[in-house]
């Protein structure tokens, strides 16, 4: 059976707490599992930290700055 | 009993409140000449002369820098001019100009260009006033291996003397001015914000050093002021902004303001000015016929933690 830390509680939540204390912790941790998907070959989320932006994106962001300052 | 002439319980209670009354007027004046006497022993130990009452009661009942009418930052920046006088010996002049209208600053810098000489974190040390006994630097060059963008395994103290080092690539991280900055969400008593140039800003008299801010920077580019700068005064800036490169005091964060007291004059920062290789392009986003806007709408950019949706206005790009 997984040994259960009170860090467990709050990271996995309920459902993923008693499926740990069941025995079938690594099976359902629901919120452990979201950044595990995010990791890269090297298990590091921050090897795509500088991401390659384009134009349309580019433009997006200017036009987000434009509107925001015309809000204001 | 009879009760003495004076000493009744109606006046026993006057008495009483008067004694109370008095006492707790010589506890604050006695408080507060010990707290200046203090801090003027503190201020003659590093050589200044000691701050006259009113520019200490006058700084203790400072406002907030947005909510100060225009009299209230006059008399806020003459106490600033004086503090560094007494400080320095130098005269120093605290500027307050505001944003101007239609302008958006950015910055885009050429990784292919940048050979990590640290010239920019020199200039801006300079610039900005910043103590030269702290190791506290508004710019972080870090030094990585070619193809790998793992910011974790990035060495900022390589040898600036030996540099470029083959197989390496050097990448300057500083405050993004980010359009949505967690920084300003996170401080607790609105001591940043920013401003309608898209400048990030800090009150450093209303900071009350909490570094909450530093927390939430995904960028690192908040810097708390461990010590009381130390600042030669052949290195003063004399030429200085009330929400830039101001003699600081200890206990604040403080960070790049894309050298503010140049910027809103027309003049490119300071590490613009000072890269060798020309890495480093700034202007107004909101101009099409600016140098920012040609690099960003003809290069190969990218954004450094995009997907944090900070909206950083720092962009890196190559040839």
């Amino acid at each position: 059976m997984t040994r259960l830390t009170r860090r467990d509680f709050f990271t996995r939540g309920v459902p993923g707490s008693v499926a740990a204390l069941l025995g079938t912790g690594a099976a359902a941790a629901p919120a452990a599992a979201a950044p595990a998907a995010q990791r890269s070959a090297t298990g590091d989320v921050s090897a795509r930290d500088l991401r390659k932006v384009s134009r349309t994106e580019v433009r997006q962001a200017l036009g987000r700055i434009r509107a925001k300052r015309r809000a204001r | 009993m009879a009760e003495r002439p004076g000493f009744g319980v109606r006046s026993l209670g006057v008495t009483r409140r008067l004694v109370l009354g008095v006492g707790a007027l010589v506890g604050a004046v006695a408080a507060l000449f010990g707290g200046r006497s203090a801090l003027a022993q503190a201020e003659k130990a590093a050589g200044a002369e000691a701050e006259p009452l009113s520019d200490m009661l006058g700084r203790l009942f400072q406002k907030h820098y947005q909510r100060m009418s225009p009299d209230e930052v006059k008399e806020a920046v003459g106490r600033i001019e004086r503090r560094a006088k007494r400080q320095y010996g130098e005269d120093i002049t605290v500027g307050t100009e505001p944003a101007m209208e239609g302008v958006v600053f950015g910055y885009a810098l050429n990784i292919s260009k940048c050979k990590g000489v640290r010239k920019c974190v020199e200039a801006c040390v300079a610039e900005n006033n910043t103590g030269r006994d702290s190791s506290l630097q508004y710019i972080r060059v870090l030094e990585l291996d070619h193809g790998d963008m793992n910011l974790n395994r990035a060495d900022h103290y390589y040898e600036a003397e030996t540099v470029p080092q083959p197989g390496k690539f050097y990448l300057p991280v500083q405050c993004m001015q980010c359009d949505n900055p967690p920084c300003v969400k996170a401080c607790p008593i609105e001591a940043t914000w920013q401003e309608p140039d898209g400048i990030t800003v800090v009150d450093y008299d209303w900071c009350i050093g909490c570094r909450y801010c530093m927390a939430a920077c995904p960028y690192w580019a908040r810097h708390f002021n461990w010590n009381e700068p130390t600042l030669p005064v052949e290195a003063l800036n004399t030429d200085t902004h009330f929400l830039g490169n101001r003699p600081r005091p200890r206990g604040v964060v403080e960070k790049c303001t894309f050298c503010i007291q140049r910027s809103r004059k027309g003049r490119q920062p300071a590490c613009v000015e000072a890269c060798p290789t020309g890495a480093r392009i700034f202007g107004n986003l909101l101009d099409p016929s600016s140098d920012i806007r040609y690099v960003l709408e003809n290069k190969t950019v990218f954004r450094l933690k995009e997907e944090l949706g900070a909206e950083p206005k720092f962009w890196y790009f190559t040839d």
